[in-house]
């Protein structure tokens, strides 16, 4: 009997170690790859078309290969956390937002100031200096920016045209065409005058900067949630919801909701990044291609000093790992991704340049119609929250109050002195 | 007579609004995937009428290599742990039911008391231990996971299964001078089959969809159809909804189709024990 049970394990395990073995046999990267953690965004703003595969030549010149994993937002944080946190990594270079940025990221990710002083990049005076102060800790600087979203009113001109209404050059204006332009259609669809992507801080900010240059939470953890000009930009949200101005389904509103109104006429305009007028526009997706116009978020008539508003700019960095290996390496790709040239090509691929000049390049301009007011709006716009271990946190609590101020169980002054307590006790010391 | 007419009539409408409710969410991933971008939010909304195209089944096999490599990956592992889970769950499941003794009925019942915790509470600190014997981003770390947390399951309904087989055919053959491995593969798994299907399909809907672990553990050699499937809802061109519909529906079939193929085991599967005779 014991021999019987000793062959029968023996055939079992030879059956679980053949299903295993099955599925062996991954080749690890070679020493020459460089694996990039990002979203498929960056990857195509690097390998597009249009401005051509400038990693792929960085490759080329240097005998290596860029092997890329791409996940969604919430997955390349993630991974990039995890993998830095570990004693070493295969991930030599990785992507984060702005908003993703902690203080936790001088225990993870290699400080860039020596590799810059020795190898700098071309031009790199040139790149934001609210951008790089975000990405700096302590006088270290850990990322180098590469992408913004930067947001813009955009502006359904054939709808405008029929209404008899105007462009809007001020927020007031905003507002009033807004209002004028909420309508329901004959086929019984209503057609709301403003659409936000959602109602987390880093949008309504937007609002209070338009209407005072208010903030939220400025970049050195000043709260300023029950502010006026705070408590002034929910209540004007507030009445546009109540009015039917917004979406009916705000409370649970998000990006591709107000794509998808925008593209099927259902919204007149809307407060989303620049990078949104391809979709807008795109003929194959949208009913109302190349009627709607991406202009500067108009200031109001009041706030002095702007012509377009201080709305929200986010942006994504690169990042290398302390624990990966061949930081000269990254680096140097870093600094491809980042020459004047490439960042050209890169817009032209779709990204949002992070550098100025690169809008005033003659191809960005015979591409992409709203170069020029996207470059004026870059001069003036700010991220509109600073990163730190609580973010996701405090949007979520911002929410939950919007809910309450927009279903009518709190008041204005209410919900912003509700997230001001809630909010206080998760700021850094 | 009027009583049962109206009795088969009010389950007719349970019955038919039941259908609706599984089957519409899947007729509109269907039915959309072969829609223009433009008429998959038209309003009023386009349910029959609209002229079909392959257009975004042609731009998904164009513009995402990746995800026939996803399915490719997804088809491997589910396999693979399919067939691990199967025969590990045999072996599991007839030496509890044949064994008895305190160490296996604790063993047993630790095996529920595992299956009970959150997967996310194993994943996480997994991540260093798999990084270390560089399992991370093979179909292999999939496989075993996959299976580690089925084999309870597919381990109790075999068990089940093969409490119901009556020992003297064992005997019989012992007689005979068949071997244990013999006796398990002659006699116990022909006997058996049903269960093992039922707990199979658990399995197989599970690796084929299965997201979180493949996140955590999986880069790009062993990235699995549903992590691809996240990427599409994030491109330039924003979400590209009829290419994402085109996917889920390629995603969808064959797992469908083995579903309705063994749907009657699953039934059998899930009542086995239920009445003892």
């Amino acid at each position: 009997m014991r021999s019987t049970t000793r062959s029968a394990v023996r055939s079992v395990a030879a059956v679980v170690a053949s299903s295993v073995v099955m599925g062996l046999g991954v080749t690890p990267a070679s020493a020459e790859t460089l694996t990039v953690v990002g979203h498929r965004v960056h990857q195509t703003t690097m390998t597009g078309d249009t401005g051509g595969d400038f990693a792929a030549e960085w490759a080329n010149r240097h005998g290596a290969s860029v092997e890329w994993l791409t996940f969604d937002v919430a997955g390349i944080h993630d991974r990039l956390y995890r993998e830095a946190s570990l004693s070493s990594t295969a991930v030599n270079v990785g992507f984060a937002a702005n908003l993703y940025f902690t203080p936790e990221f001088d225990r993870m990710f290699l400080p860039l100031n020596d590799l810059l002083a020795e190898h700098p990049i071309e031009a790199f005076d040139e790149l934001p200096a609210g951008m790089l102060d975000a990405m700096t800790i302590d006088g270290k600087l850990y990322g180098i920016p590469f992408r913004h979203a930067t947001a813009a009113l955009h502006v359904n001109t054939a709808i405008l045209a029929d209404l008899g209404l105007e462009v809007p050059t001020t927020f007031e204006e905003v507002l009033e065409v807004a209002r004028a332009a909420t309508h329901q259609r004959d086929d019984g669809a209503s057609v709301f005058g403003l659409v936000l992507d959602e109602r987390a801080p880093t949008h309504i900010t937007d609002i209070a900067r338009a209407q005072s240059n208010g903030d939220f939470l400025t970049p050195d953890f000043d709260l300023r949630a029950n502010s006026p000009e705070m408590i002034a930009a929910v209540q004007t949200v507030k009445d546009l919801f109540e009015e039917g101005v917004l979406p009916d389904n705000f409370l649970n509103f998000q990006t591709e909701d107000a794509i998808t109104l925008m593209q099927q006429g259902r919204g007149v305009m809307a407060i989303s990044p620049f990078g949104r007028n391809r979709n807008f526009n795109n003929p194959a997706e949208s009913l109302f291609a190349g009627d709607i116009i991406s202009i500067p978020v108009p200031a109001s008539a009041t706030l002095e000093g702007f012509d377009a508003a201080p709305v929200r700019t986010e942006f994504w960095a690169m990042f290398i790992p302390q624990n990966s290996a061949n930081h000269e390496l990254s680096w140097d790709f870093i600094r491809n991704a980042m020459t004047v040239e490439n960042t050209i090509r890169g817009a032209l691929n779709g990204n949002g340049p992070v550098r100025p000049s690169a809008y005033d390049d003659p191809r960005m301009a015979e591409l992409i119609a709203y170069a020029e007011a996207e470059q004026a709006v870059l001069a003036v716009a700010r991220p509109p929250l600073p990163g730190w271990r609580n973010s996701a946190r405090v949007i979520d609590i911002f929410k939950e109050e919007m809910d309450l101020l927009l279903l009518g169980m709190k008041t204005a002054e209410e919900a912003m002195q509700s997230v001001q307590d809630r909010v206080t006790p998760l700021l850094p010391n | 007579m009027f009583e049962r007419y109206l009795i088969l009539g009010v389950r007719s409408i349970i019955l038919a609004l039941a259908v609706i409710w599984s089957a519409f969410p899947i007729f509109m991933v269907v039915s959309s995937s072969f829609k223009t971008p433009i008429d998959i939010f038209a309003f009023p909304p386009k349910f029959l009428a609209f002229t079909p195209t392959l257009e975004n089944y042609r731009m998904l096999f164009r513009a995402w290599p990746q995800f026939v490599e996803g399915l490719w990956n997804s088809l491997i592992v589910t396999v693979g742990a399919t067939v691990l889970t199967a025969v590990v769950s045999l072996a599991a499941g007839y030496a509890y039911s044949r064994f008895k003794s305190r160490w296996l009925t604790l063993s047993a019942f630790s095996m529920i008391f595992l299956r009970m915790l959150p997967p996310v509470v194993v994943t996480i600190p997994l991540f260093p231990v798999v990084n270390q014997f560089r399992l991370n981003d093979t179909h292999a770390l999939l496989i075993l996971l996959y299976a580690a947390f089925f084999v309870s399951l597919s381990t109790w309904i075999l068990k089940t299964f093969i409490d119901q087989i009556p020992r003297e055919l064992e005997e019989a053959a012992e007689v005979e001078g068949a071997t244990l491995f013999q006796r398990l593969t002659r006699i116990i798994l022909p006997l058996s089959v049903h269960g093992m299907v039922a707990a199979c399909v658990f399995v197989v809907v599970f690796a084929w969809n299965e997201y979180m672990f493949a996140l955590i553990f999986t880069s790009s050699e062993a990235k699995t159809a549903p992590l691809v499937l996240a990427e599409i809802t994030g491109t330039l061109e924003g979400v590209q909804w009829g290419v994402l519909f085109a996917a889920a529906s390629v995603q969808l079939a064959p797992i469908l189709v083995f579903v309705l193929i063994v749907q009657k085991y699953i039934v059998i599967g899930l009542t086995a024990g239920a009445v003892k005779g």
